[in-house]
């Protein structure tokens, strides 16, 4: 299994995707936001660990960037969901509830054996 | 699959950094304007905004560095990086750059050229279809005496091992070495031809160059009167006529039909026969003599599916059957079967030669590595600041190694390309010196992919072995003391040179080695040759008769031929004598089993082998060999006398140990039952070495050529000058008696037996050769190394010179630290080379080996040099001036 750095890479990429999700097309700095708002302000990570997270989406073609104009006229790079990254998307929530199904079972209390 | 599309684009943004790196820069700067205008409209200043804007991002470089590392394969870019500041480090010391590179290079050729050489014999493609699935049957006597031990078998054995066994699909025969008389075109000439069965050609899959090979049924008598020729006597004989098929030939003075020729790439192993015509045996014929008549080799092709070790085992079983069930002729005798690759090395002897001649040039590879080593050494305490600098500003150790290790390759990929333009010219020079035999002139030296990945192999395996000490060595740098610029004083530099000093000494004692493997066997080589023979070569001249069959049925014909030549031979102006034998000494062997007396009933397994000769009056006259004991043959030993035999000195001793040999009776155990005869010995003669470089002596028999007469002899005549002038006269001796008789191979005694040994003293060289690379190597390395100790120590030895010392001393205390490193090489390496002799004497069994006096030499030859290469640098640092040296600093 992947030391915390890689869990914590594919955390932020499944949140980065269901941000891209929700929200359309959307800049690095949005995103940021966006998750920080997202997970009521319990993730104090750098908003500069998104850039590689970012990249390394891109790299396996899972979003897509191109430059464009903000509400305030700024340039900025706006990333958007490709149908592979949907696919990735829903592949990966079903996974994660199927985990967190799984361990609920373990931990719930009263579910002791005889 | 994900993975593999960012590996890709990965690799791709090697090349597109620039770009990637503006865009990143942009899009960082407008998420930090993006962030502080959220900021500014929460009511923070613009400096504030800014200050957590940066700090919320962690850092811009960090982010960018972060990011830069997932753009391309950081691994890469550096590797890609050393290489860059490799190169220009290589560039800024050109000296250095040329030496070790050159050094390298040497080394590196020498092992490519004698690794071309290998895989050339290895990997030589028999003219032949799937040289894979062929295998060649031989037999293995219970006693050799003469090289690899591989003998042939006898037609019987053929007959059986082609019905009972059951791993070849087909078994082929082959009688190589006959000579047969050419006539009728020109010159009457000898040939050498080889009778093999009808279906060898088909089975080995070699094509004809033109017309055809034997076909099926040809090898039987009434049709066997078929021949097929090589391209050599085509081309010579022929003149590449290509009408030549279907014209006939007279072999023997018979009538053949010329039905093919074969390409000139035609060539089995050591068989260089000019001509193929069929052997045609009679199954029937299963006597004893034939099975003791072992002159065929057995080519077969392994069924499919059958592996080799199968094909042995079943043929091992064979040879035990055989002589289970012959035990007369065939007890003791094994078979067994190698296939066609290993049976051409292990008949060549050549693994031994293989092995010794890599070694060697591995020892001077090693030696070059040591040298480079230690140069490396010698720059990375120039450079040590530059490192501590590095580590310093946050470089990994590693990644020092790395950079470090990756100037290493460099020079290795420099030394390698250099390397293989020098293994061209060794290729040639090697092609030349092997031009000796027939068989190795054929190949083909040349650089192909094997060779390049050996020389790219072992350039990788030199980088690892001298780019390791000194990259090892800036791994322990000390930081602060380096930084403080903390010079070694006064202090004795012996321990920072402990790692260059360990590496001089290793290079002395593997040249001591090698020096002393060389020298032992170029001592046994001169040693033999220099040996007393048993005879006089010089100054005679021979030449080899076959008289035909059809013209000289009788053995009175054989003997009246032979006698009038002899006659007409000593007569020549020029000449002193001239005699007739069987055999040329020195020239072979020739050897058969024999009986003594109360031996009548031994089964044939178990007699005592000798070497066998059949010489006319005189001979030992021509040939300068002493009669020790009792007499020499006289004309009175005809046919009609008693039959006598002389025996050599080796035989007398071994087989008569309490005398009386004269008068004793001896009787040999030919295949052709009418020649053994009891004899009685009725003298002994000096031995006679078989073969120039053999240091056993033999037993010998002679029988007298009128007793014992035979169709094939060769002549030799003692010249009162020049052998070679006879020649000519030579060759009208034998015409004015018979005008169609056949001459061959006229060459002086001496010339013959320089063919013998011309292999061994070729191998001689090529290790002398290398031993003086090796010491001249050496002889470098320990000048590099105590040039520069006393570079270092100029401040001590300024000091030593300000407070008084003489010249002389300095010399001699900068000699002494280099001489006692070599002392210690030798030592060690005397230590390692004392077991070569044993090991030589077990690989080349003929040699005379001794350790002797090359261990005194080979240390004083050494010891010679490392002075030298001491007091050159000495010298010059006992020339320095106190003033200019205590102000360096």
């Amino acid at each position: 299994m992947g030391d915390k750095a890689d869990v914590w890479q594919g955390t932020l990429a499944l949140m980065v995707l269901k941000t891209l999700q929700a929200m359309g097309p959307l800049h690095g700095y949005g995103i940021a936001r966006r998750i920080e708002q997202t997970s009521g302000d319990l993730l104090a990570v750098n908003y500069g660990t998104l850039y590689p997270a970012l990249l390394k989406l891109e790299q396996e073609g899972y979003i897509s960037s191109e430059w464009g104009f903000s509400d305030n006229n700024r340039k900025a790079k706006y990333y958007k969901l490709t149908r592979a990254g949907r696919k990735q998307l829903n592949k990966e929530e079903r996974e994660w509830e199927q985990t967190t199904a799984i361990l609920a079972r373990f931990l719930a209390p009263g579910e002791e054996r005889p | 699959m994900r993975h593999l599309r960012a590996w890709f684009i990965r690799l791709g943004g090697l090349l597109s950094k620039d770009r990637r790196e503006r865009e990143l820069t942009a899009e960082l700067e407008s998420h930090l304007a993006m962030h502080i205008e959220d900021s500014l409209r929460t009511g923070k200043s613009p400096a504030q905004a800014r200050r957590e804007a940066i700090m919320k991002l962690g850092g811009v470089e960090q982010t960018k560095e972060n990011y830069r590392e997932r753009c391309g394969v950081p691994l890469l870019e550096a590797f890609y990086q050393d290489l860059r500041f490799g190169a220009r480090m290589l560039r800024k010391n050109p000296g250095f750059t040329l030496v070790a590179v050159l050094t390298l290079a040497l080394g590196i050729a020498a092992n490519s050229t004698i690794f071309s050489f290998v895989s050339a014999v290895l990997y030589v493609k028999p003219p032949v279809s799937d040289p894979d699935r062929l295998a060649v049957v031989y037999g293995l006597s219970p006693i050799h005496m003469w090289g690899a031990g591989l003998y042939p078998v006898s037609a019987p054995n053929y007959f059986t091992w082609k019905h009972e066994n059951q791993v070849f699909s087909e078994l082929a025969a082959s009688n190589p070495y006959n000579s047969l008389n050419l006539t009728g075109d020109g010159d009457p000439e000898r040939v050498s031809a080889a009778r093999v069965t009808a279906n060898y050609f088909s089975m080995l899959g070699a094509s004809p160059e033109l017309g055809r090979t034997f076909a099926a049924g040809e090898d039987h008598e009434g049709y066997d009167h078929v021949a097929v020729l090589s391209h050599r006597l085509w081309e010579r004989k022929f003149g590449s006529d290509p009408g030549l098929i279907g014209k006939a030939i007279r072999l023997n003075n018979e009538r053949y039909t010329v039905i093919g020729v074969m390409p000139l790439q035609f060539r089995l192993m050591s068989f260089q026969g000019e001509v193929w015509i069929p052997l045609v045996l009679n199954e029937s014929q299963q006597s004893a003599a034939a099975r003791q008549e072992r002159n065929l080799y057995l080519f077969g092709r392994l069924k499919a599916g059958v592996t080799l070790e199968t094909a042995q085992a079943n043929v091992k079983t064979l040879g035990a059957l055989a002589a289970k069930n012959f035990p007369e002729t065939d007890n003791g005798w094994e078979a067994n079967s190698l296939s066609l690759q290993e049976y051409v090395i292990r008949d060549f002897n050549a693994g031994s030669a293989f092995i010794l001649l890599l070694s060697a040039v591995g020892l001077v590879l090693l030696i070059a590595c040591a040298n480079i080593s230690g140069l490396m050494l010698a720059r990375a305490t120039g450079r040590s600041k530059e490192m501590a600098v590095r580590i310093a500003i946050g470089a990994g150790r590693t990644r020092l190694v790395r950079q470090l290790m990756t100037e290493a390759l460099l020079i290795a990929a420099l030394g390698a390309c250099v390397g293989l333009a020098l293994t061209l010219v060794g290729e040639r020079v090697m092609q030349a010196a092997l031009s000796f035999n027939d068989a190795v002139k054929l190949l083909e030296l040349k650089i192909d992919w094997r060779v390049v990945s050996f020389t790219s192999a072992i350039a990788v395996l030199s980088a690892l072995l001298f780019g390791l000490a000194p990259a090892l060595k800036a791994r322990s740098v000390e930081i602060f003391a380096t930084l403080k610029n903390e010079s070694a004083t006064v202090s004795s530099s012996k321990k920072k040179n402990r790692l260059r000093s360990i590496l001089v000494a290793g290079e002395v004692a593997l040249a001591v080695v090698l020096l002393s493997g060389a020298g032992i066997l170029i001592q046994g080589i001169v040693e033999g040759m220099r040996r007393n023979m048993g005879f006089d070569p010089q100054r005679i001249l021979t030449a080899q008769i076959t008289l035909p069959e059809s013209r000289y049925k009788e053995a009175s014909a054989q003997i009246q031929f032979y006698r009038e030549l002899a006659s007409r031979l000593s007569s020549m102006p020029g000449a002193k004598s001239a005699a007739i034998t069987s055999v040329l000494p020195g020239a072979g062997p020739e050897e058969i089993p024999f009986r003594l007396r109360g031996q009548e009933n031994l089964p044939a397994g178990e007699l005592a082998h000798a070497r066998y000769c059949v010489v006319s009056t005189h001979y030992f006259e021509v040939s300068g060999t002493t009669i020790i004991a009792g007499r020499d043959f006289s004309v009175a030993d005809d046919g009609h006398a008693p039959l006598v035999a002389l025996v050599s000195e080796k035989l007398a001793e071994q087989f008569f140990p309490h005398g009386d040999v004269v008068g004793s009776q001896i009787r040999i155990d030919s295949a052709d039952a009418g020649a053994n005869q009891w004899r009685t010995i009725v003298g002994i003669v000096q031995n006679v070495k078989g073969w120039p470089l053999r240091s056993i002596d033999d037993p010998e028999i002679y029988e007298p050529f009128e007793q014992h007469p035979m169709a094939e002899a060769a002549v030799m005549v003692r010249a009162n000058g020049d052998a070679n002038s006879l020649a000519p006269a030579l060759r009208e001796a034998v015409w004015s008696i018979d005008r169609d008789q056949p001459i061959g191979e006229v060459m002086s005694l001496p010339d013959i037996l320089e063919n013998e040994v011309a292999g061994d003293k070729i191998m001689g060289k090529m290790m002398g050769t290398f031993a003086v690379f090796a010491l001249v190597l050496s002889g470098i390395g320990i000048y590099g190394l105590v040039a520069y100790t006393v570079g270092q120590r100029r401040q001590e030895i300024g000091i030593r010179v300000a407070l008084g010392a003489r010249k002389e001393s300095i010399l001699s205390l900068v000699i002494m630290d280099g001489l006692k490193l070599a002392l210690i090489g030798v030592a060690v390496g005397l230590t390692c080379a004392l077991p070569l002799p044993k090991a030589f004497g077990s690989l080349f069994q003929d040699y005379h080996i001794s350790g002797g006096w090359i261990f005194l030499s080979v240390p004083v030859l050494i010891t010679g040099v490392a002075m030298l290469a001491c007091y050159l640098p000495a010298r010059r640092s006992s020339r320095v001036d106190p003033i200019v040296a205590l102000r360096y600093e």
